[in-house]
């Protein structure tokens, strides 16, 4: 049972940084750029842009093809934001934009795959293929690359890239070739709805409640809500927080969940590089943000803490990333829980994401976050108060959960000391 | 003898040449049409309605971006995605750094150690594949198979070719520190920078009185070299000649029209057309050197454009005998353009096509005679086939006449 579902995460979170790894500020939209009737370059940099019109000009009038100027345009975006060497920040063009953004809202439609990139980051393969969807029914298996999909070649497309070019509406077809070892192999794959594994919970020996946590998604505190009420937390003797895997989402989500177990105190300290900041405070379940100046202004309202008495473990490790880091640093600098596993995998910025005017959109690194301490964890990670780590090549089908025996061991401990 | 023993055997393709012709193809490998243009004066230049998301991308990254990045920096990237997007191998844009240092190599003078280089498609190592004579390189001993690890104390693990190339370039009188791995050995080297020639015309008599003339690019002063050459071997003396542009991965149209123009007495060499349907005709430019005793072309995959260019002029002229391996395959025709940044941009313009209206692109120049090299191919223990077939050619053309 517990060995199952431990190998669907391990699934998701190879994805990690790459599917969902970003930790999402507010979503821009294009309103306000829309406002404008007239986008133009501030006066300062018009004169540096000069080579590029000069550029652009050149091919209008002498390239030997023609060429569509959007085309040029959304290469011409692409290089720019490329320019900025952050793999968290990237454009989409406006055919595939509207198929990046649904990720985090617990739905998407597409085949059922979970992808990475490959090392040298020029293709994508499949690390996992979720049970019951178009994806397994067509024959995928993990470790398949991506070849071809709907006559292009994929070669050097950017995880983004790829996965909008196979999502697409429910009910329609994509015609995708993969290379397995040696073989190219096509597929037919009908789309559907994929409903995106977020929550589960069950009961543990010792009446000890356990829940896991795929993604920081906007239904995350909804559900977990639920699963708490499922297993009568009030009756429990302790609680298991499992965000093994879990590469993060929404930072409003961070902050729900946040709001959990930490009733009253600092959750992050948001630091934008030019000397701007905002720390977000909880207090009666309201949220607030606080300017470097002090001004304060109020980010969220309800955020219900768990109120139970009752010792909690939080499970993470080195595929935890960027809100899971966020959670567990806020309620380990503010003693509230215990954290057990590995070291997480150390992702501490925020991204946007913005729509252009063309339908494209890009997402961009806009600040850290550090940890109501003020620690930076990025590339660190966050070190577990109980270090628990797996041995290279470990089975754990073979040899068990031994960071949620650890866990285990603990409760019981604190529940025996407690009684 | 045949020139086995040359100090440059650039005549015989060695699989380690066929990694260096793969390289320069791509560094150097086109037909420059329209001599470099520079746009100086700004006029006043404005883009058209369409590019505002990049100019809202723009902003967006300056008012929201974490770090503070160059306006430079982002333009270079604009420029770059913006040809890339053309999906043309052959258009390039370079920044200012890289495009001074192309400046450089077309003029046929460099200043460095005089080495060129390649990338291992498996490792992605960058390794030595020739040593050019009388350089820094070959004073300072380097040795063709030595992989670069490090130059002046940085590891280059994470450039690439370009990068490697500019830190290694530099004004002649200055030292640069290179540890190369030989075998299993780490060596490292300081090199004086020097000034020197990059070699391009080479030539000698074979046995039975046959010239061989080889080129290795289309500069400017290609076509005086070639003259100069088909002089000191008193060439209709000999029994035949043979015009080596194996390796060879072109260069400027000019040059490709002069020397054209030294094998092709009149009538059209080429013919250049544009987008929008309008064709040039490049004739004979009355330049003709008088050849009298009979030619073979040698060619290989690595003869491109501007090589394949002569070699289409002269197939079709029944100028001369085509003998080797299908040509690279590339029939375009680009221009240079400097930016006002000081970067430059090199576009494709135009496809070529030869007297009799083919075009090579995608499909190379099949040679009259095929000598492909064999798989199992041993330099050492074979020789220049290649060549060989040349001169048997040759040979046999000279028992006919007499």
């Amino acid at each position: 049972m517990k060995q199952l579902k431990r190998n669907i995460i391990l699934g998701v979170m190879a994805v990690n940084i790459f599917l969902a790894g970003m930790l999402f500020g507010t979503q821009l939209s294009m309103s306000q750029a829309q406002e404008q009737a007239q986008i133009t370059l501030p006066p300062e940099a018009q004169a540096a842009f000069e080579p590029l019109f000069q550029a652009y000009n050149m091919i209008d009038s002498q390239y030997v093809s023609d060429v569509e100027i959007d085309v040029l345009v959304d290469g011409a975006i692409r290089g720019m934001v490329e320019a900025l060497d952050d793999p968290y920040s990237n454009y989409v063009d406006p055919e595939f934009f509207p198929f990046v953004n649904n990720d985090l809202s617990g739905e998407i439609e597409g085949i059922g795959v979970v992808i990475t990139e490959t090392e040298d980051g020029n293709e994508i393969e499949i690390v996992n293929v979720l049970e019951g969807t178009p994806a397994e029914a067509a024959g995928l298996q993990p470790g398949d690359v991506f070849v071809i999909v709907n006559g292009e070649n994929v070669y050097g497309l950017t995880y983004l890239e790829l996965a909008a070019r196979v999502r697409g509406r429910a009910g329609t077809t994509v015609n995708i070739t993969m290379r397995r070892g040696q073989e190219l192999i096509d597929f037919v794959v009908e789309r559907a709805r994929i409903e995106i594994p977020n929550v589960e919970y069950e009961i543990l020996e010792g009446d000890i409640g356990y829940i896991s946590m795929a993604q920081f998604s906007s239904l995350s505190r909804q559900q977990v809500d639920e699963a708490l009420a499922a297993i009568h937390i009030d009756t429990l003797n302790g609680l298991i927080f499992d965000l093994r895997g879990n590469p993060g989402g929404y930072l409003s989500a961070a902050v729900q969940i946040g709001g959990l177990f930490l009733e009253e105190g600092t959750l992050l300290i948001e630091d934008f590089g030019d000397g701007t900041t905002e720390e977000f405070i909880i207090r009666d379940q309201q949220v607030f943000q606080v300017d470097q100046n002090g001004n304060e202004t109020l980010y969220m309202s309800d955020v219900t803490p768990l109120n139970v008495d009752i010792p909690i473990v939080v499970l993470v490790d080195e595929f935890s990333a960027s809100a899971s880091e966020l959670v567990a640093g806020a309620w380990q600098d503010n003693g509230v829980v215990t954290l057990i596993g590995n070291t997480t995998f150390g992702k501490g910025t925020v991204q946007t994401q913005s729509q252009l005017i063309n339908g494209g959109g890009i997402r961009l690194t806009i600040a850290r976050w550090l940890t109501p301490n003020g620690n930076w964890i990025s590339e660190q990670g966050i070190t577990p108060d109980i270090l628990v780590t797996l041995p290279d090549n470990y089975d754990i089908e073979q040899y068990g959960d031994i960071q949620l025996k650890a866990a285990l061991e603990y409760l019981m401990q604190e529940t025996v000391e407690m009684e | 003898m045949y020139p086995q023993n040359k100090q440059r055997q650039t005549a015989n393709v060695t699989p380690a040449q066929l990694g260096i012709i793969v390289a320069l193809v791509f560094i150097i490998g086109f037909v420059l049409g329209n001599q470099i243009t520079n746009i100086q004066a700004q006029t006043n230049v404005t883009l058209p309605p369409e590019f505002q998301p990049l100019q809202e991308a723009y902003n967006t990254i300056q008012d929201q971006y974490i770090e503070d990045v160059a306006i430079d920096v982002l333009v270079d990237g604009a420029i770059t995605g913006m040809v890339e997007a053309l999906d043309d191998q052959f258009s390039a844009y370079m920044p200012p750094e890289i495009y001074q240092d192309f400046n450089i190599s077309m003029s046929g003078d460099m200043e460095g150690i005089g080495a060129t280089i390649t990338t291992d498609d498996e490792t992605g190592e960058m390794y030595i594949v020739d040593v050019l004579p009388n350089t820094p390189a070959e004073a300072a001993g380097v040795q063709p198979g030595d992989v670069f690890v490090a130059v002046n104390g940085e590891s280059v693990e994470d450039w690439d070719q370009t990068q490697l190339v500019t830190n290694v370039r530099g004004p002649a009188g200055t030292v640069v520190n290179i540890t190369f791995r030989r075998g299993d050995d780490l060596i490292e080297l300081s090199i004086t920078r020097d000034r020197f020639e990059i070699p391009n015309v080479e030539y000698e008599v074979l046995e039975d009185d046959i010239g061989y003339i080889s080129m290795y690019d289309f500069s400017e002063r290609s076509r005086a070299q070639l003259d100069e050459a088909l002089n000191i071997l008193d060439v209709n003396n000999l029994n035949g000649l043979i015009f080596d542009l194996r390796g060879n991965p072109g260069g400027l149209l000019t040059s490709a029209i002069e020397i054209g123009s030294a094998f092709i007495e009149e009538g059209p060499i080429l013919y250049e057309r544009f987008s929008d349907g309008s064709e040039i005709t490049f004739s004979a430019d009355g330049s003709y050197a008088g050849i009298e005793v009979p030619i073979v072309v040698l060619v290989n995959q690595g003869s491109a454009s501007a090589s394949e260019l002569i070699a289409g002029a002269l197939q079709d002229t029944g100028v001369a005998t085509i003998i080797g391996d299908v040509t690279f395959g590339k029939g375009s025709v680009q221009t240079v353009l400097g930016l006002s940044n000081g970067g430059g941009l090199r576009i494709t313009v135009a496809r070529w096509l030869t007297p009799n209206r083919n075009s090579i692109d995608g499909k190379g120049v099949v040679p009259d005679i095929r000598v492909p090299i064999p798989e199992d191919f041993d330099y050492q223990r074979d020789g220049d086939i290649q060549l060989q077939a040349a001169v048997e050619f040759l040979s046999q053309t000279e028992a006919a006449i007499d």
